[in-house]
């Protein structure tokens, strides 16, 4: 079932352009990374997808109806987003978590129903330890196993993240990707955007290549990872190989001095 | 899960706390009656003096509880921690209009504070809904407008007479002995419905205070922000009307506050009380310390607050 339809799109800031999608559709299902360089225009995608920014032109449908005619209140029970906080505060994890379910109970008090929701949320991103916890004294990859809880205690169908695992080691990486891969096998959408290729390349269904403002590829990690889409999309030397133990292609870049050096 | 408790015995403990103050508050003043003395004899006079202290010491504290909620809720909807309700420029155009008021020697110079104010409340909102609510512009524009303003007020004060630019600074400092008492009844009912309509929006606060992405991914529009920015605006236009500008109660008692607990649910009815009783202390100390003078409750709160921040703010860092 198409979730995401998106036609003729284009969107940017204070009138420019930044990004133009003739047609691109997500499914009920999809577990999407979203790639390409900087600046490309990946969180201008995400941020439609959020509502948090309007395309200049073009509609988005979601479940064929223009999300422009869904009130934000109601499109909150559907889509959440895990996006860099802008101000980290000093509530504790718990309370945190809770703002969650804000779009099932704005202004009626929390029910034993939302409570079980915050609670499940808690456990499923193994954060029990540190629910008493102020988010302030929290490190990157507990902040973000927190922020990824309170996503899904908005409990959703699609969950938006924007980079959810930069700036964190390879355990605490794999630890988050695995959270999103449990939910994304028990039926959510996910459409994350991702720095690592290779990450993208093991977890996700689907990969979408943006560069330059336009789709450059999209299809599956083993379509579309090969060395002249990596190459061509972030104009680097990279090798490609099959990881012998999954079996998904993973991405090695060359170094311009060993580039050098061999020619 | 337990629920979120409001911390009810912290809100109990700071109320016991202020009715002690308020007590104490009662009994100091230029003559000497004291509460006590009100218990014990039956002078007549003895009460009217405490019945006058009375009526200042709800002023001051229903002064100070509305600027504290109104801090809070700017402090969330401009997400900067030197939001204050100064900060859009309502003292400025307050400012202005009593300075019209006083020079033009009009007796409505709180209607003309409160219409300064409101005005200037009016234009920032204008300013910001073009902005989509983008805290910095409207810090940004309540910056500027309150330069053009005030320098306004100095230019009137060019062309003033010393003795009305002396009320007018007297004024401006937030003289409670020059409150409008008569109206107080007003005061407070309109600075009641205001806190409860705020208290009644505080997970939306919560919300708001993580930024304008995460309110609107979590379905808040800009109509619930542009009730919070006037119900925050109109309380602190109406504490300017009530007593002029009294500075630094809504800037700290948030913050010093939050350092306890963030949630608005706290948030909010503890910063109310502990601003209240701030203002209370502050007027108290202003109107006693150099007998039979008074010290403009702003000064104490200014000196006073200032060096009590600096202090949490070297002790406390990393709570803020």
């Amino acid at each position: 079932m198409t979730l995401f339809e998106c036609t003729n799109i284009s969107a940017g800031y204070n009138k420019i352009s930044v990004l133009d999608i003739v047609h691109c559709t997500i499914n009920t299902g999809d577990f999407v990374g979203i790639i390409g360089p900087n600046g490309a225009g990946k969180s201008t995608l995400l941020k439609l997808l959020a509502r948090i920014l309007s395309p200049l032109s073009g509609t988005i449908a979601y479940k064929q109806n223009d999300i422009t005619a869904i009130p934000h209140s109601v499109y909150a029970t559907q889509v959440s987003s895990v996006m860099d906080i802008e101000r980290v505060l000093p509530y504790t994890v718990e309370s945190f978590v809770a703002l969650g379910r804000f779009p099932h109970a704005a202004i009626t008090s929390l029910t034993p129903h939302d409570y079980k929701a915050i609670d499940e949320a808690i456990q499923y991103c193994n954060i029990e330890h540190i629910k008493q916890k102020k988010l302030t004294r929290l490190s990157s990859g507990e902040l973000q196993r927190v922020n990824i809880a309170r996503a899904l205690a908005q409990s959703t169908e699609c969950v938006l993240l924007d980079e959810p695992v930069s700036h964190l080691d390879i355990y605490h990486a794999y630890a988050i990707m695995d959270i999103l891969k449990k939910l994304n096998e028990s039926g959510s959408t996910i459409i994350t955007i991702l720095h690592d290729i290779n990450i993208a390349s093991e977890y996700c269904s689907r990969i979408i290549g943006i560069k330059a403002g336009n789709i450059f590829f999209d299809g599956t990690p083993e379509e579309c990872i090969t060395y002249q889409n990596i190459e061509a999309l972030f104009d680097c030397v990279c090798l490609v190989y099959t990881n012998p133990i999954s079996g998904k292609p993973y991405v090695y870049p060359v170094p311009e001095h060993v580039k050098k050096s061999r020619l | 899960m337990k629920k979120f408790s409001i911390n009810i015995g912290a809100i109990l403990a700071v109320c016991a706390a202020c009715v002690f103050i308020m007590a104490i508050a009662l009994s100091i003043g230029a003559s000497h009656v004291t509460l006590l003395s009100l218990i014990s004899g039956t002078s007549s006079v003895a009460t009217q003096i405490i019945m006058l202290r009375l009526l200042r010491v709800f002023m001051a504290f229903v002064v100070g509880a509305a600027l504290a909620v109104s801090g809070c809720i700017f402090q969330a909807l401009l997400k900067n921690p030197l939001a204050e309700p100064y900060t859009l420029g309502v003292s400025g155009g307050a400012a202005f209009g009593a300075s019209i008021a006083i020079i033009t020697a009009s007796s409505a110079v709180s209607v003309y504070a409160f219409l300064g104010g409101v005005l200037t409340v009016i234009i920032i909102f204008f300013i910001a809904r073009t902005m989509q609510f983008h805290p910095t512009a409207i810090i940004l524009a309540g910056i500027s407008l309150g330069f053009v303003l005030s320098s306004s007020v100095l230019l009137i004060f060019a062309f003033a007479k010393p003795d009305t630019i002396h009320k007018t600074l007297m004024w401006l400092s937030g003289d409670l002995s020059m409150a409008q008492y008569e109206h107080i009844t007003l005061y407070a009912t309109s600075i009641l419905v205001l806190t409860a309509i705020a208290l009644f929006f505080h997970r939306h606060l919560d919300i708001i205070s993580f930024g304008t992405g995460f309110a609107t991914t979590h379905g808040i529009g800009t109509v619930h922000i542009a009730t919070l920015f006037w119900i925050a605006s109109l309380a602190t236009s109406i504490t300017v009307a009530a007593t002029g500008i009294i500075g630094f109660v809504g800037l700290i008692v948030p913050h010093a506050v939050r350092t306890i607990k963030a949630n608005h649910a706290f948030l909010l009815p503890v910063s109310a009380i502990a601003g209240g009783t701030t203002l209370v202390v502050a007027d108290t100390i202003g109107r006693s310390i150099v007998m039979p003078y008074e010290i403009p409750s702003g000064i104490i709160t200014g000196f006073f607050g200032g060096i009590f921040f600096l202090i949490l703010l070297l002790t406390r860092k990393d709570a803020l």
